[in-house]
């Protein structure tokens, strides 16, 4: 991608952690999100706890959009480092805005204009702090590229109502500063490069929060949670909010008792919930099984991050795949679900929850790091058209007959709460008889195993779960993308170009990635030739799924770099496979996933 | 809270099925405690919540016609939280073991005793491993041989009792399988306490540890507490003397319980009444 886009923009914002990036990147997005630009962003968290390098990418556009962008068309840089860590980011044509201290041989390409900024000089000598430095630089950005001043004054006035006067009069001072600043000194032909649209204003949340809105909105109960990266928010928030809906939220001990928590709730029968990222679900796989046992719902929010171990606890990564379909001993059934995008987070935890309750199971939900961290706008109706479920409960006829555990049609058995009178009855996670009594000779077992999976092929035809998967492409195509999770706005992307190139690629994101959707996969499949499955692992998570279950050759393409696929990485491998479609094979797996992840993009 | 009958009997608690301990095990006792206690507050059956982990002792729901949930090793606490927190009309009564309380799921032993959820935990603690056959606990005195430690055991024996009180637990009793009547008045008190009632069980395993819990030994050292401690060193001196093993309540003090404290979060933050989950996006826009 090498032009501007018409009524596109990229930004990307680097600097030292604490020097406000942040603040410059989320009031821009507001304020476009307001004036009616859809837009998609991604940011890096230094790893240390105070200080370290940070940066934001900011893109709008006047169509949705779900990936934050290849290249920016502007990158700004409070120092050296963020200069040399971003400059690769900058499409041809671009543009730097650095600090003008910077003493340092810059890095050059053919087609950068640079511009030296004296943030540092502005802030001391124009707005009497260094403090406002990122002021300034929402002043000169605004200025840029033709922000209205008004709504973002407004919104710095909302976000730092609590403060004092002196801090908000400080802050006008610095955007002033900035705006005076590239009046004078930068050129103003970029401005024209974005227009105000007629779209209705859109609100902006991330990930998370739309994760932990989707919880409330399906009518959370109980939420009981430890606290880990990058799913800390979906817990902060409902820390906040979950109390003033009339809900409740435990902090535990560690992620054992978070979802020991939740299942002592849901026995109780209420709607509960976790949410943790790769080592607070290792954790809970225990319990896991034991909701599959006492066939239980639950909903568990997994943000993941680069793993094994602690791993790369502030970067995002695809590799919790296997354990949240597999993760606990024996056969345990449970549902897997993976949203795509900011809004689809919290359509699919409202999801999960009907589901989980449906065939009394848990639902695990895979975000990540990227995800869940990312700003992107949806529309101001997210709340309605949700699906609406009510309660469950359902008690047998009589309750001397009442079987909590009774063999059905679908597997799903009437569940009764502790505390109805004559429905007495012990859920146990030893194998049991109808009635919950323990009961191990090997047709029990094998029966009761049957039944408990029956739920996952009941579920596979539910109409909850229909069309859920997003295709897109050249329908005739015989190159075929599967991804899932946050790899889709990336690949929406690289089909497009494919498709601009001549080169007819489809694509096919399922949400649902446990019970896999046998129907629209099979289709698909049946009709692909050459089949690319990207993710951000190692070892192809969803690419040894679709292998053990299809028996079809897959051609992977893993990256563990922490940070989402650009578009191109994967436009590449889509022109690749075409130029070899006319080899008869293609590359032998392994030294492919060695390849790819030596680095080269 | 209607009972079916004005004068429950013992009958009415008795669940369907019939008991898997080893003739002789301690446990069969507590369970005659238990529903004496139950029979005396006349519990409604479909008010209890029995939950339990995974030992011989944790079999106890089973037995008893309530609502059960016999779950993994070591989680019962947690689980039991997560029921009271999210129904607190529920009467929840856990029951574990020494291994299970103390060594899986030791450490929620003092969170659970913090947040202080009107719970009654009953410890069965027979200082040894039944379930799995005759490995030590964390409780085996360290001359005890095992067939985990056929030469002598590592480490110093717990205290739970000791432990409950240091932890903070509202309500703490020692109580013994052998002292049937005297044990069934204390888990009355311990459901009747509203907060976190922490009752350690002295039970025999007669199957795996005869020799330890030998009853006439036992027997002779067994004190009584005429009154509960008025302070915490005392109770603390009380509960971990070597010469005697005091029954009875060490502690019985009120603090607002995790449901009480959940409801004060939670007008707190409904300054003017409950919030509709829509009018939560204007913050987004
Ligand atoms: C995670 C896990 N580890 C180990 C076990 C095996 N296990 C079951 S019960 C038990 C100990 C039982 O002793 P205790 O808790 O003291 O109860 P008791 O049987 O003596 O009543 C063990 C080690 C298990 N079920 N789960």
């Amino acid at each position: 991608m090498s032009a501007q886009q018409p009524n596109e923009l990229t930004l990307r914002i680097a600097g030292e952690s604490g020097e406000g990036i942040i603040t410059v990147a989320e009031s821009l997005s507001r304020v476009a999100a307001r004036m009616g630009f859809h837009l998609s962003t991604f940011r890096t968290f230094p790893a240390e706890i105070k200080g370290g390098a940070c940066m934001m990418q900011l893109r709008l556009s006047e169509r949705p959009l779900f990936h934050p962008g290849d290249f920016a068309d502007a990158l700004l840089a409070f120092n050296e480092e963020a200069i040399r860590a971003n400059f690769d980011s900058l499409r041809d044509g671009g543009i730097l805005l650095y600090e003008a201290d910077i003493e340092a041989p810059l890095p050059r390409r053919e087609g950068i204009a640079s511009f030296p900024v004296p943030f540092h000089r502005i802030a001391l000598q124009e707005a009497g702090n260094l403090a406002s430095k990122n002021m300034i630089a929402l002043g000169v950005l605004a200025q840029l590229y033709g922000f209205p001043i008004e709504p973002i004054v407004h919104l710095l006035e909302e976000k730092f109502r609590r403060r004092s006067k002196a801090v908000m009069e400080n802050n006008r001072k610095g955007l002033d500063a900035g705006i005076h600043y590239a009046q004078q000194h930068l050129p103003d032909h970029f401005s024209g490069s974005l227009k105000m649209l007629p779209g209705p204003p859109k609100l902006v949340m991330t990930g998370n929060e739309a994760a932990a809105l989707g919880a409330l909105a399906a009518g959370l109960d109980c939420f009981f949670g430890y606290p880990i990266t990058p799913s800390s928010e979906i817990m902060e928030y409902l820390a906040k909010n979950l109390p003033r809906v009339g809900g409740k939220f435990l902090q535990t001990e560690d992620e054992i008792s978070a979802i020991a928590g939740v299942c002592g709730a849901a026995w109780a029968g209420r709607r509960a919930m976790s949410a943790t990222s790769g080592p607070g679900l290792s954790l809970m796989s225990e319990i896991l099984g034991l909701l599959s046992m006492t066939e239980l719902p639950a909903v568990i929010v997994d943000s993941q991050r680069g793993g094994p171990s602690t791993g790369l606890p502030t970067k995002t990564e695809q590799s919790d795949l296997l354990l949240a379909v597999y993760g606990s001993h024996g056969d345990a059934p449970r549902i897997v679900l993976a949203p795509t995008t900011v809004r689809e987070s919290l359509e699919v935890i409202v999801l999960a929850f009907a589901l989980a309750e449906k065939y009394q199971m848990p639902a695990i939900v895979l975000m990540d790091q990227a995800l869940s961290s990312r700003l992107e706008t949806v529309d101001a109706d997210i709340l309605s058209n949700l699906p609406k479920f009510p309660p469950t409960e359902e008690r047998g006829e009589t309750p001397s007959e009442y079987k909590r555990f009774q063999l059905t049609e679908t597997g799903v058995s009437p569940r009764v709460f502790p505390g109805t009178p004559g429905h007495e009855h012990i859920s146990t996670g030893l194998e049991h008889n109808e009635r919950g009594e323990p009961e191990y000779d090997e047709w029990v077992h094998t029966i009761m195993s049957a039944k408990r999976h029956k739920k996952l092929a009941a579920l596979a035809r539910d109409p909850l779960v229909s069309g859920l998967s997003s295709m897109f492409g050249a329908e005739e195509a015989e190159i075929g993308i599967v991804a899932w999770g946050s790899t889709y706005g990336p690949v929406t992307e690289a089909v497009e170009l494919a498709i601009a190139q001549g080169i007819p690629v489809k694509a096919l994101v399922p949400k649902l990635l446990h019970p896999l959707p046998h129907g629209e996969l099979k289709a698909f499949l049946a009709s692909t030739k050459k089949l690319i499955v990207p993710e951000m692992n190692f070892t192809g998570q969803l690419a040894t799924l679709l292998r053990s279950t299809y028996r079809i050759p897959t051609i992977r393409l893993n990256r563990v770099k922490g940070v989402p696929f650009r578009a191109v990485e994967i436009l590449e491998k889509i022109q690749e496979v075409a130029e070899s479609a006319g080899r008869s094979r293609p590359e032998p797996e392994l030294l492919e996933s060695v390849g790819a992840n030596r680095g080269e993009s | 809270m209607e009972l079916e009958t004005e004068n429950p009997t013992f009958e009415c608690y008795l669940g369907n099925l019939d008991p898997v301990w080893c003739p002789g095990c301690g446990d069969f006792s507590v369970l005659g405690a238990f529903i004496e206690a139950a029979r005396r507050l006349r519990l409604p059956n479909h008010q209890i919540a029995l939950v339990s982990g995974i030992g011989c002792s944790s079999r106890f729901p089973f037995f008893v016609k309530a609502y059960g949930f016999h779950g993994v090793h070591g989680r019962a606490l947690p689980i039991a939280q997560g029921v009271k927190l999210s129904n607190p009309e529920l009467t929840v009564v856990v029951a574990a073991g020494d291994g299970d309380g103390l060594a899986i799921g030791g450490g929620h032993l003092p969170h659970v005793s913090r947040n202080n959820p009107d719970i009654t935990y009953l410890l069965f603690n027979n200082s040894i491993y039944g379930l799995t056959k005759g490995q030590s606990s964390p409780t085996s005195p360290t001359n005890l041989a095992t067939k985990t430690a056929p030469y002598g055991l590592m480490g110093e024996s717990m205290n739970p009792a000791f432990l409950a009180l240091a932890y903070g637990a509202t309500f703490v009793a020692r109580g013994a399988a052998i002292k049937r009547e005297h044990l069934s008045d204390l888990i009355e008190q311990g459901i009747r306490h509203r907060g976190f009632s922490f009752i350690e069980i002295l039970t025999s395993c007669s199957s795996f540890n005869t020799k330890h819990l030998a009853i006439t030994k036992v027997l002779q050292r067994m004190a009584p507490l005429e009154t509960c401690p008025e302070d915490d060193l005392e109770a603390l001196r009380l509960a971990s003397d070597t010469r005697h093993i005091h029954l009875g309540v060490f502690r019985n003090v009120k603090r607002p319980t995790l449901n009480e404290q959940e409801e004060h979060i939670r007008q707190v933050s409904q300054k003017t009444g409950p919030v509709a989950v829509g009018s939560l996006l204007q913050a987004f826009a």
